[in-house]
Parts: structure tokens; C-alpha cells; sequence
């Protein structure tokens, strides 16, 4: 008989994991009593489980998740639109990319949302900072991924493509675009986390609505369990959107080999 | 060198048969630049090669062979020299001729299909590049093409499905697939074990003596040169240049049993040699 080995056992995450959970619940739970934590700097899991099950029953609180899924959806689009587009521009003029480098890597590394109250005083408080933010944030991985992807075609195919008297268009929408496809899809996953992060950031300072603006509004009533809901029902969304953009990547690059050839 | 037919110098090399030349070189030679200088790949170079001819480009690698294939094929461009297509230069202004290119198919060493296309869809592309044909007439042209390359069956595959033989012959349908009068092949069956090679080989003659394409294939196998080859251009390293043109005269169609003779043997032997000398002068 073949001897399948432990750590190639399918069934082993799905025992594990549950498992693991369960301890670390059991060690919070176990920390709170023993030390007799304040709920107010750390409330038991029960509570918490339970403020997470009203929330998830509460109209109110799902219309709040709908703002900042709406939000991140709306900037991660711009942002997806703009990156792939300025890649594609920068792969075209290699003096574009390099002039602009220096600004590129100046905005890169600004931290982004110390810009939020600049755009609450151009827009105010309502969706245009949280969008504007939420786009900001991952548009330079998708931006740069787009580029490394349309360099990394290797010479060989840029060949076969000459030798057919490709156009430009036709080089960049028959070959350079599709075989840098998994590159932006791996900046899309990357983008869309940092969307959120956006979101939730813009919604903390600028909110009037959102799961951030929620997040904030408990810590000021010191509603600390209601707060790690709401950092579920965070971790939930995440979840969802990721899970969105992968399921993206099974549908854009179904049949590729593991290896190209 | 008394085994080998015909070899002669290359300043003698010009219009070498009664056919007109269909790819004339004159005076074609590469350098490249290096740091603050510049280094040559090939040293101005002529060469006539018929129409429906076999020529082989033979020799070590750093001789220039590949790249004066590559001039030939219209993706690098000469330092100096002419290259004509049927009496007119396939290089103007800096820039291939899209409609002489159109004469020449390419076949590269690694296959280079695009690992995202169905293999049909790999030999239909420079039909659908080109917007020549209605899309039901590229889709049965393709098939045909692969068909005659003995690969009818896995049109629906993936290029990573198939095997190293298999791709290459996808690699020829795709070359054919626009009717060139030229399929110019950069060491296309080096990667290939013996056995694919050799039945490649078959197939590639069968396709010659069936279609009457001209063929340029650069290889640095004796044997595979002498087994295919009408004239044998035999090229020598540091700085690469072409040392001699070799007929090579054994009727076709040519068999595996032919490999065996003597002959055949022989003019394997005095190339090795003549490879081994050039090597050891540079």
C-alpha cells in the first residue's frame, strides 16, 4: 500500500485548522477570566461572538457593509481601469517610465492616506474621499504589475509576432496583454486588500457611514465587543472581495499550463 | 577534403544554379555593439540561394549562422550589405518589408507557440494577424496545415499538453499556414531527442519534395546538414563568416538507410573535420 504522507494530507487544514481556532478561543477566553480583563480593553470571545450575531441580524449594520463594499468596489475599478492603463502607457514609452520614475516613486512612498483630509476639503464628506482613497491605494502595485508583465514577454514570442507583421495594437492586445494577465491578476490581489484598507481608513476620518465610521463610533461609546464585530464582519468582507478577484483569476487564466512552455 | 562534393571558396559563392535566385545576399554582414565598441557577428557575406532549394546553414555556435538567418528573416537588421527577396530588398529605410516578410515563414528552436492558444488557434493566428481570409476559411486552412504536418488530431490540445515533436510540427503548420514560399528554421529540432529528430527530418524532406518551399535551416549537426541539405553553407567562427558552400549530391528522396552508407558517413566525417580545423584556427 502507498504510505500518503502527513504533510500531504488533504484532510489535514481541515482538521488542524478547526482545531487551532478552538485553541486560541479557549486561550482568550481562558486569559480574560484568569487575569480579570476589563471588557472595555478586552471583552471575552462569547461577547463578541454574540455582538457579531446581532450585528449580522441588524439591518442597519449590513447597510453600513454595503457602503464600504461599495466603496472599495468602486475605487479597486478606477484603480484597475487607470493601472492597467498607465502600465500599458509606460510599457509603450520606456522614456515616459523613465522621466516619470522619480514622481512614481515619490507618490509610492507617501503615505497615501495622510491625504484624506486634503480630499474631505475637496469633496466633503461624502463617497468622493472614500473612492478616491480606496482607487489610490492599490493603484501602483497594478499599475507596476501590468508593467512587469507586458516586459517579462520573452523575446521569442515578441519574434513570432514580428514575423507575422503584427501591428502594435495586435502585439499588445494578441500578446503582450494576454501573457501578462496573471501578473495583473496577481496585482488585482494585492489592489483589492489594499482597497479596503482605503476604505475603511478614509471612512475612519471622513465617514459619515461605513463599517469604519461604525468601527469609530463604538470605540467612543467604549463598546470594545461591538468593536471586534465589526473587525469580523471586516475580515468577512476581506474574505468576500479576495475571494472575488480569485475566483476572477480561475476565470481569466483557466487552461494555462503550471509552467510555460 | 576529396569526399566532399563541390566545396568551394566563398569568394567564388554567387548564383550557384541555372534557377534564379530567389534570396540573393550581397556583401550582408552584422556587428554589434559592445560596451564602447563594437564586435562583429558575421563578416560581410554573399550567398544565392534558388527557388525550391535546400540550403543548410552549418556550423559552431558564435559563427553567425543564426544571426544571418535572422537578417534573412527580417528581424534584425544588416550593418551592411543587401538582402533581396525575389529581386526586391527586404530591408528599406530601417524597416522589414511587410509584403516580401509575407514570402517567408519562420520556425524557431523552442516552438515559441503562445502557451494561452489552443494549437489551432497557435497556427490560425498569422491568418487572423493578417485579415486575408473570411474566419471559417482560417479555421479549415489551419486544420489543413496541421494535417500535412501529421498533427491533425490535437488541434483542440494546449501546447503544454503535447509533445516537444508535436509542438515543433505545430510550430511548421503555423509557419505554412499563410502559403510562404520561404520556411526559414532557426535550429528547429535541437531540442528533440534522436528518434523525434530523425522521423522530423523524414517529414521534413516529405513536406519539401511535396510543396516545393524553399528552405533555409540553420543546424550544428552534421549529420541532420548532410541527410537535408542540397548545398551545405558552412560557416566558420571568430569573427563568423562562411567558409565554403558544399553540394551535397545524394538523390531523394533520402532514407534512414542512407545514413548507413559509407558515403554518407565519409562526408560526415571530412565536415567534422573541416568544423574541427575552423575551430581550431580561431
Amino acid at each position: 500500500m502507498k504510505k500518503v504522507r502527513l504533510r500531504d494530507a488533504v484532510w489535514l487544514p481541515w482538521l488542524v485548522t478547526p482545531c487551532l481556532l478552538a485553541a486560541g478561543l479557549l486561550a482568550w477566553h481562558g486569559a480574560v477570566i484568569a487575569w480579570g480583563v476589563s471588557p472595555f480593553i478586552l471583552p471575552a470571545p462569547r461577547p463578541v461572538l454574540e455582538e457579531w450575531m446581532a450585528l449580522l441580524s441588524s439591518r442597519r449594520a449590513w447597510s453600513h457593509t454595503a457602503m464600504t463594499f461599495a466603496g472599495t468596489l468602486a475605487g479597486f475599478l478606477l484603480a484597475t481601469v487607470l493601472g492597467v492603463a498607465a502600465g500599458i502607457l509606460l510599457s509603450l514609452w520606456p522614456t515616459v517610465e523613465r522621466l516619470s520614475k522619480p514622481f512614481i516613486v515619490a507618490f509610492q512612498v507617501l503615505p497615501k492616506v495622510a491625504l484624506i483630509p486634503l480630499f474631505v476639503v475637496w469633496m466633503g464628506f461624502g463617497l468622493g474621499p472614500k473612492i478616491l482613497t480606496s482607487a489610490i491605494l492599490p493603484f501602483y502595485p497594478i499599475m507596476m504589475n501590468t508593467l512587469l508583465g507586458i516586459r517579462s514577454v520573452p523575446e521569442g514570442l515578441r519574434d513570432v509576432m514580428a514575423s507575422f507583421d503584427a501591428s502594435r495594437f495586435q502585439l499588445l492586445g494578441r500578446l503582450e496583454l494576454p501573457y501578462a494577465l496573471p501578473f495583473i491578476v496577481t496585482g488585482l490581489e494585492v489592489g483589492i486588500v489594499l482597497a479596503l484598507v482605503g476604505t475603511v481608513v478614509a471612512e475612519f476620518i471622513s465617514g459619515s457611514n461605513g463599517l469604519g465610521y461604525l468601527l469609530v463610533s463604538r470605540i467612543n461609546s467604549y463598546e470594545t465587543a461591538q468593536m471586534f464585530a465589526i473587525v469580523l464582519q471586516l475580515c468577512l468582507l476581506g474574505l468576500v472581495l479576495y475571494a472575488g478577484v480569485a475566483g476572477l483569476r480561475r476565470l481569466l487564466v483557466p487552461r494555462r499550463a503550471p509552467s510555460r512552455s | 577534403m576529396t569526399g566532399i562534393g563541390g566545396a568551394r571558396s566563398n569568394s567564388a559563392v554567387s548564383g550557384s544554379s541555372e534557377r534564379p535566385a530567389l534570396i540573393a545576399l550581397t556583401g550582408v554582414g552584422k556587428t554589434f555593439d559592445v560596451g564602447d565598441g563594437t564586435a562583429p557577428a558575421l563578416l560581410p557575406s554573399s550567398l544565392s540561394i534558388a527557388d525550391g532549394e535546400f540550403i543548410v546553414f552549418l556550423g559552431p555556435s558564435g559563427c553567425g549562422k543564426s544571426t544571418l538567418l535572422r537578417m534573412i528573416s527580417g528581424l534584425l537588421e544588416p550593418s551592411v550589405g543587401a538582402i533581396d527577396i525575389a529581386g526586391s530588398p527586404l530591408w528599406f529605410r530601417g524597416r522589414c518589408r511587410a509584403d516580401l516578410r509575407s514570402r517567408l515563414g519562420l520556425v524557431f528552436q523552442d516552438a515559441s507557440l503562445f502557451p494561452w492558444l489552443t494549437v489551432e488557434e497557435n497556427v490560425r493566428l498569422p491568418l487572423d494577424l493578417r485579415g486575408r481570409m473570411p474566419r471559417g476559411g482560417r479555421l479549415s486552412s489551419a486544420r489543413a496545415m496541421l494535417a500535412q504536418v501529421g498533427a491533425a488530431d490535437i488541434g483542440t490540445r494546449m501546447p503544454h499538453e503535447i509533445s516537444g515533436g508535436m509542438r515543433q510540427r505545430v510550430a511548421i503548420a503555423r509557419a505554412l499556414s499563410y502559403d510562404p514560399d520561404v520556411l526559414l528554421m532557426d535550429e528547429p529540432f535541437a531540442a528533440l531527442d534522436a528518434i523525434s529528430r530523425e522521423s522530423l527530418n523524414l517529414e521534413l524532406q516529405t513536406l519539401w519534395l511535396t510543396t516545393g518551399k524553399t528552405i533555409v535551416l540553420v543546424t550544428h549537426s552534421m549529420a541532420e546538414a548532410v541527410f537535408l541539405a542540397d548545398r551545405i553553407v558552412l560557416f566558420s567562427p571568430g569573427p563568423g563568416r562562411i567558409d565554403s558552400v558544399i553540394e551535397v549530391g545524394f538523390p531523394r528522396p533520402r532514407t534512414l538507410d542512407l545514413t548507413y552508407s559509407p558515403e554518407f558517413q565519409g562526408m560526415v566525417r571530412d565536415l567534422h573535420e573541416r568544423l574541427a580545423g575552423l575551430m581550431g584556427q580561431s
